[in-house]
C-alpha cells in the first residue's frame, strides 16, 4: 500500500497513542522498582499489545472473504499497518523493555522481526508498484508469464525463419534474370552463423525462467550483438532481426516483473508464518501468565 | 460539359438516337437497337467494365468499354468493326483457356453466356495454352449451390449480386494474378460461409461457376428419406393458399429448401440458443414457444437455510433489483415469433398459420426461444431462399399480416412500455391502419432533415439511429424488437430529427402521420407518455451531441479517444502506482458471481492507469446489437445489464469490442428445475446447465462493486472516465453537457 496523504490521520491517531502509552509508562516506570508485565499497568498495556497483535493478524482473515461487508479492505489495510505497529511500543511498555525467560525473549525477538519484516514490506509496497509500472511497459498477469515467453518463442521462430528467407537467393518468376543483373552477394555462410545464434543463445534465453547466468540480460550487449547482425546483412533482413530484438526485451522486462513481483510479494513469506507464530505463542503466554 | 437531365443526339452505327446526358454508350446504344456483347455487365448492377468484351470505337485514341464510357453530344460510336471484332476474339480466346468448355451450364441448359458468345464471334479453338498454376477444386459444401472456380471468368457479376441486389456481402475477391478468384467470407466454404443460398449469384453467372445443385440432381435441406420429413411436390405447394402467386419455376429449382415437417405432441422443435438457418410455417396444429425460466441475474451462493448462510446474508446485505424504479420496466421478453413472452410467465402459444424463426433464418441470430409441439403438428420448414421470396409474395404477406393484426398487434404494442397502458378499444383502432413494411440490411428508412410521415415500431431486426455531426455520423441508439422512433419528427418541426438505417432484415409497424395525430388526440394519456418520451430523447441527444462537439475541439486526446474510452460511462481503472497486483478485485468478483470472475487485471493503459477488462458501460453499446431475445439492454441510469432471460448464444460476447463479455455455464437452480418440470422438459432439467452471458454488473445488488470495496491497497476504483480523467484531458466533458442542458 502507498503511504500517502491518506495516512495522516492514522499516522497522528498511532503517534498520539505511542506518546499517551509514554506518557502512562514514564512515571510508572521510575514510581516502580521492578515494572514488568505482571503489574496491573503492565498486564494493560499487554493487553492492548495483545489485541493489537490479534487485530492484525485479523487482516489474513479479512482477505479470504472479500465480499464481506465489513468494512473496506483499505481501512483494514491502513489499520493493520499502523495498529500492528502501535503494538510494538506497547509490548515493549508491557515488557519494560526487558525479556525476562525465554518465551519472552523468543517472542521479544518475533515481535521485531514481524514489525521489521512489515515495515520493510509497507516499504517494497510503497515503491515497488510505481517501479514495475515505469521499467515494465509490457506488464503482463504474473501468471501468465510462462504463456507469453511461449509465445514470444515461436514468434521469434517465425521471424528467423523470415531472416533466413529473405536472404535466401531469390526463386520464383524473374529470379533469373534479377540474379544475372545484380551481383548480389551470397549470404549462406552469415546465414548459418545467424541460424546457430538463434538457435544456440535466444531460443535458450527465450525458454529460460529468468536470466540468470545469460548476456541476454544485459541490454547494451543485445542491441550489440543485433547491430552486428544488422551490419552483416542486407536491408531486406533488418525487419525481422529487430523484431527478434524487441521479443529478446520483452522477455527481458518479463524476467524483470518476474523479479520485482518476487519482492513485492515474497516478503509475505517471512511476514505471515512468523506472524503467526507470534500471535500464537503470544496466546500461550498470555493464558500462562495469567494462570501460573 | 453536358448536364444531366438534358437530351443529346449520338450515332451508333448509324442509328441517330437521342439520349438523356449521362447515359452509357452500351445503354444508348441499347435504346438505338444496337446489341453490344458484354459479359462482364447487367441491367441491375453497377458497370465495371472488367471483361472489355463491350469495347466500342468512339473515335478515341482507343478502344472503350461502352458499359461504363458516357454518352457525349454528337458522338459517333462502331460497335462492330473488323478491329473490334478481333480484339474480342482475343479476349474470347483468351477466357475459353481457362475455361472448362464445355462447362457444367453448358452441359446442363446449354446456355453458357461465355460459349455461346464466342460460338457466335467464331472462335471455336484457342491459340493459348491452358494456365501452369492449378485452379481451386470445385467447392461442393453448399446445400443448393454447386461451385466450379475452373469456369469462372472472373466478371464480378455473382460479387456484385450477392453486394448491390441482395445486400449479403458475402461473396468477394481474393488474390491476384492467377491466384485471383471468388471466395466466401473470408475464403471460407460457401456451405460454412454466411451465405443463404438466396441464389442472386447463381443467377447472375454467366457460365458454370455457379450451378444450381437442382439443376445437377444435388441440393436439399435434409437427406432424402428422415424420418417426419417429406418433400413436397411443387403442385402440392402451389396448392396451398399461402404459396399462391409463387413462381412454380423458382419453387421448382428449389426442391428440397422447404420441406414439410409433421412433430408429434411434446415433440420439440426448436431449442433456445441453437444455431439455425431455417423459418417455420405452422400449416396445423398447435406450439407451445418459451424460453427456460429466468434465474438470478447476480447469485451468489445456492440458496440454503444453514446457520453459516443465515449469518453470511447478515455481513452482504443484498437488494433485489430495484426493477420498479426503471422507466422502461421489460413486461415482456422479445423473441424471434410473432408473439413476445410475458416475463413472469414466459410462455405462449402459435396457432395455425403462424410463421416462427425469421430472425433465424434471415439474419442468422441464434433461436431466441424454445418451440415444443403442443398438439400433433404439421409444419413447413423453409430456408431463407424461399422465405425470402414468401415475404414478397403478397398473399403470403396479406395473410402474415392479417394474421399479425388479429393476434400479435395487442400484445407487441403492450410489450411497448408507451403503450403499455392502452386498452383493447386502442388496439381495435390501430388494427386497420398500421401496416407492415420490410427494410433490407443497409437499407435507409428514413433521413435526418427529411419530413417526417410516419411513426414506425420495430417488429424484426435492428434499426440504426444516428445523426450528422461534424460530417460524421454519431450513432445515438441501436433500436430491437420493441422499439420506436419517428415520434419526435412528428411532435417537433415536422422534420427527422436523426437518420434511421436497418442494420439487417427489419420488419417495422407503420403508422401513417395523420394516424398518429388522431391517436394521440383520442389517447391522451399515450400522448401524455410519448411526449415525455421525446423530452428525454431529445436531452440525451442534446448531451450526445455536447459531448461530441468537446471531443471534436480537443484534439489532445488522440489516445484516450483511440482507446474508445471517451464512449464509456463507467470504467474499473487499476492506479498502477498503487497496485501490488494481489488479485483481491478478481477474487473478490469472482466470489460474488457463482466462483466466476467478470474482470480480467488486464487491458489498454491510460496514464498511470490499467483500464481492467470489464464492462465499460458503452454509449454506443454495440453488444446490444443483435441479442435474439432483448436480454441485454440499458437501465434508466444507461448501465448496460444482462437480464436474467439470456439464452446464451454468445452474440454480444462477441459484439463486445473489448472482450468484456463472456458466456459461461451455471447450474439450474430454484424455479427453473420446477418450471421445466411443469413443462416437461426434463431432460433439459436433468442436464442442469444452463448458458448465459456474463459481463460486469458493477454488484448492483450490493452497495459497491466487490472489486472496489475489497481492494486493499486503495488502486481500484470505478470511475466515469470523463470526470475521473478531466485533468489529463483539460476539460470536464459531463459539466459541459449538463451546463449546455441547463441553459437550453
Amino acid at each position: 500500500m502507498r503511504i500517502d496523504e491518506t495516512h495522516k490521520p492514522w499516522m497522528i491517531a498511532t503517534v498520539v497513542a505511542m506518546v499517551a502509552g509514554a506518557a502512562v509508562y514514564i512515571p510508572y516506570a521510575l514510581r516502580t522498582a521492578t515494572p514488568g508485565g505482571g503489574t496491573a499497568i503492565g498486564l494493560i498495556f499487554g493487553s492492548v499489545a495483545l489485541g493489537l497483535m490479534l487485530f492484525a493478524a485479523m487482516l489474513s482473515v479479512r482477505k479470504r472473504f472479500p465480499i464481506w461487508r465489513i468494512g473496506r479492505a483499505k481501512i483494514w489495510m491502513r489499520a493493520h499497518l499502523w495498529l500492528g505497529f502501535l503494538a510494538l511500543p506497547m509490548v515493549l511498555f508491557h515488557a519494560a523493555f526487558h525479556a525476562r525467560g525465554a518465551l519472552t525473549a523468543v517472542l521479544m525477538v518475533l515481535m521485531v522481526v514481524v514489525v521489521a519484516s512489515g515495515v520493510f514490506g509497507a516499504w517494497l509496497q510503497h515503491t515497488l508498484p510505481t517501479r514495475i509500472f515505469r521499467e515494465v511497459p509490457f506488464e503482463t498477469i504474473y501468471d501468465q508469464i510462462p504463456v507469453i515467453c511461449g509465445q514470444l518463442v515461436a514468434e521469434a521462430e517465425g521471424h528467423a525463419s523470415d531472416v533466413t528467407q529473405r536472404l535466401a537467393p531469390a526463386t520464383g518468376a524473374g529470379a533469373t534474370v534479377v540474379d544475372t543483373l545484380m551481383d548480389l552477394p551470397t549470404m549462406e555462410n552469415e546465414t548459418e552463423a545467424f541460424g546457430r545464434f538463434f538457435a544456440e543463445s535466444v531460443v535458450p534465453y527465450l525458454r529460460q525462467k529468468g536470466a540468470r547466468g545469460s548476456r541476454f540480460a544485459n541490454r547494451d550487449w543485445v542491441h550489440g550483438r543485433f547491430e552486428d547482425l544488422r551490419r552483416e546483412f542486407l536491408p531486406a533482413a533488418w525487419e525481422p532481426l529487430t523484431a527478434i530484438e524487441e521479443i529478446c526485451e520483452e522477455k527481458r522486462e518479463l524476467d524483470h516483473q518476474r523479479v520485482l513481483h518476487m519482492w513485492l510479494h515474497g516478503w509475505l513469506l517471512v511476514h505471515l508464518p512468523i506472524s503467526a507464530a507470534l500471535v500464537l505463542l503470544a496466546i500461550v503466554h498470555a493464558i500462562g501468565a495469567l494462570r501460573y | 460539359m453536358s448536364e444531366h437531365g438534358e437530351q443529346m443526339t449520338v450515332t451508333i452505327d448509324g442509328h441517330e438516337v437521342e439520349v438523356p446526358h449521362g447515359t452509357t454508350v452500351f445503354d444508348a446504344a441499347r435504346m438505338a437497337g444496337v446489341t453490344i456483347p458484354t459479359l462482364c455487365h447487367q441491367q441491375n448492377q453497377t458497370p465495371v467494365a472488367v471483361c472489355r468484351i463491350c469495347v466500342v470505337d468512339t473515335g478515341e485514341r482507343a478502344l472503350q468499354a461502352a458499359c461504363i464510357f458516357k454518352a457525349e453530344p454528337g458522338m459517333v460510336v462502331k460497335t462492330d468493326t473488323e478491329p473490334i471484332q478481333a480484339v474480342r476474339k482475343t479476349l474470347y480466346e483468351l477466357m475459353l483457356s481457362d475455361h472448362p468448355a464445355p462447362c457444367l451450364r453448358q452441359q446442363q441448359t446449354g446456355d453458357c453466356e461465355l460459349e455461346t458468345q464466342a460460338a457466335r464471334a467464331g472462335v471455336t479453338e484457342t491459340r493459348f495454352a491452358k494456365r501452369a498454376v492449378p485452379v481451386l477444386a470445385a467447392d461442393d459444401s453448399s446445400p443448393s449451390i454447386h461451385v466450379d472456380f475452373s469456369a469462372c471468368i472472373l466478371c464480378d457479376r455473382c460479387v456484385r449480386g450477392c453486394s448491390e441486389i441482395r445486400h449479403n456481402n458475402v461473396i468477394a475477391r481474393q488474390g491476384k494474378g492467377y491466384f485471383a478468384a471468388i471466395s466466401f467470407d473470408a475464403n471460407e466454404p460457401m456451405g460454412t460461409s454466411s451465405c443463404v443460398s438466396c441464389g442472386e449469384c447463381m443467377v447472375s453467372c454467366p457460365t458454370g461457376a455457379l450451378t444450381n445443385k437442382r439443376v445437377l440432381g444435388q441440393g436439399r435441406l435434409h437427406p432424402e428419406g428422415t424420418p417426419g420429413i417429406f418433400d413436397v411436390e411443387t403442385e402440392d405447394l402451389l396448392a396451398l393458399p399461402v404459396f399462391h402467386g409463387v413462381s412454380g419455376t423458382f419453387l421448382n429449382l428449389n426442391k428440397g429448401s422447404v420441406v414439410k415437417r409433421r412433430y408429434r405432441a411434446g415433440e420439440t422443435i426448436v431449442r433456445e440458443g441453437e444455431n439455425g438457418s431455417t423459418a417455420f410455417y405452422i400449416l396445423e396444429g398447435e406450439a407451445e414457444v418459451f424460453i427456460r425460466a429466468p434465474r438470478e441475474h447476480v447469485a451468489t451462493e445456492a440458496a440454503s437455510t444453514g446457520l453459516f448462510t443465515r449469518m453470511r446474508s447478515m455481513l452482504i446485505p443484498k437488494s433485489r433489483q430495484p426493477r420498479e424504479e426503471e422507466r422502461d420496466t421489460p413486461t415482456h421478453i422479445r423473441i424471434d415469433a410473432p408473439v413476445d413472452l410475458p416475463y413472469d410467465n414466459p410462455i405462449a402459444t402459435l396457432h395455425e398459420g403462424d410463421l416462427f424463426g425469421e430472425m433465424t433464418c434471415m439474419s442468422f441470430y441464434p433461436r431466441s426461444a424454445t418451440v415444443r409441439a403442443k398438439t400433433d403438428c404439421v409444419m413447413l420448414e423453409m430456408l431463407r431462399n424461399v422465405l425470402d421470396v414468401m415475404q414478397k409474395n403478397k398473399t403470403f404477406r396479406a395473410r402474415l399480416e392479417k394474421d399479425y393484426r388479429a393476434r400479435a398487434l395487442g400484445t407487441h404494442l403492450r410489450s411497448v412500455p408507451i403503450f403499455s397502458t392502452i386498452g383493447e378499444d386502442f388496439v381495435e383502432v390501430l388494427r386497420d391502419r398500421v401496416e407492415l413494411v420490410r427494410y433490407a440490411p443497409g437499407e435507409v428508412i428514413c433521413e435526418e432533415g427529411a419530413p417526417a410521415d410516419a411513426f414506425y415500431l420495430v417488429r424484426i431486426g435492428f434499426v440504426k439511429v444516428s445523426q450528422k455531426l461534424n460530417g460524421e455520423d454519431m450513432v445515438l441508439a441501436y433500436l430491437p424488437r420493441g422499439g420506436y422512433f419517428g415520434e419526435m419528427g412528428l411532435m417537433g418541426e415536422g422534420v427527422r430529427t436523426a437518420t434511421c438505417v436497418a442494420l439487417d432484415h427489419v420488419e417495422l409497424v407503420r403508422m401513417e402521420a395523420p394516424e398518429f395525430h388522431a391517436m394521440l388526440e383520442r389517447f391522451p394519456e399515450v400522448r401524455q407518455q410519448i411526449e415525455l418520451t421525446v423530452e428525454q430523447r431529445r436531452r440525451e441527444n442534446q448531451m450526445q451531441r455536447t459531448k461530441a462537439n468537446v471531443r471534436e475541439q480537443n484534439t489532445p486526446l488522440g489516445q484516450f479517444l483511440e482507446q474508445g474510452l471517451m464512449d464509456a460511462q463507467s470504467l474499473l481503472v487499476l492506479d498502477l502506482t498503487k497496485c501490488t497486483r494481489c488479485d483481491q478485485c478478481v477474487k473478490a468478483c469472482a466470489s460474488a458471481h457463482d466462483g466466476v470472475t467478470r474482470l480480467l487485471r488486464d487491458g489498454v493503459r491510460f496514464e498511470n492507469y490499467l483500464v481492467a477488462t470489464s464492462c465499460r458501460q458503452c454509449r454506443d453499446p454495440r453488444c446490444m446489437i443483435g441479442c435474439p431475445v432483448g436480454s441485454i439492454r440499458r437501465r434508466n441510469s444507461l448501465e448496460v445489464m444482462i437480464e436474467d432471460w439470456c439464452v446464451g448464444c454468445g452474440l454480444c460476447a462477441q459484439n463486445c469490442p473489448y472482450g468484456n463479455i463472456t458466456v459461461q455455464e451455471f447450474d439450474v437452480r430454484g424455479n427453473a428445475v420446477a418450471l421445466h418440470d411443469v413443462q416437461g422438459d426434463k431432460a433439459d432439467a436433468n442436464a442442469g446447465k444452463v448458458r448465459k452471458a456474463t459481463s460486469c454488473d458493477l454488484c448492483h445488488e450490493l452497495s459497491e462493486p466487490s472489486c472496489v470495496y475489497a481492494c486493499p491497497h486503495d488502486a481500484a476504483h470505478r470511475v466515469k472516465p470523463n470526470e475521473f480523467f478531466a485533468q489529463v484531458l483539460g476539460v470536464d466533458l459531463d459539466r459541459e453537457a449538463a451546463f449546455v442542458g441547463k441553459n437550453r
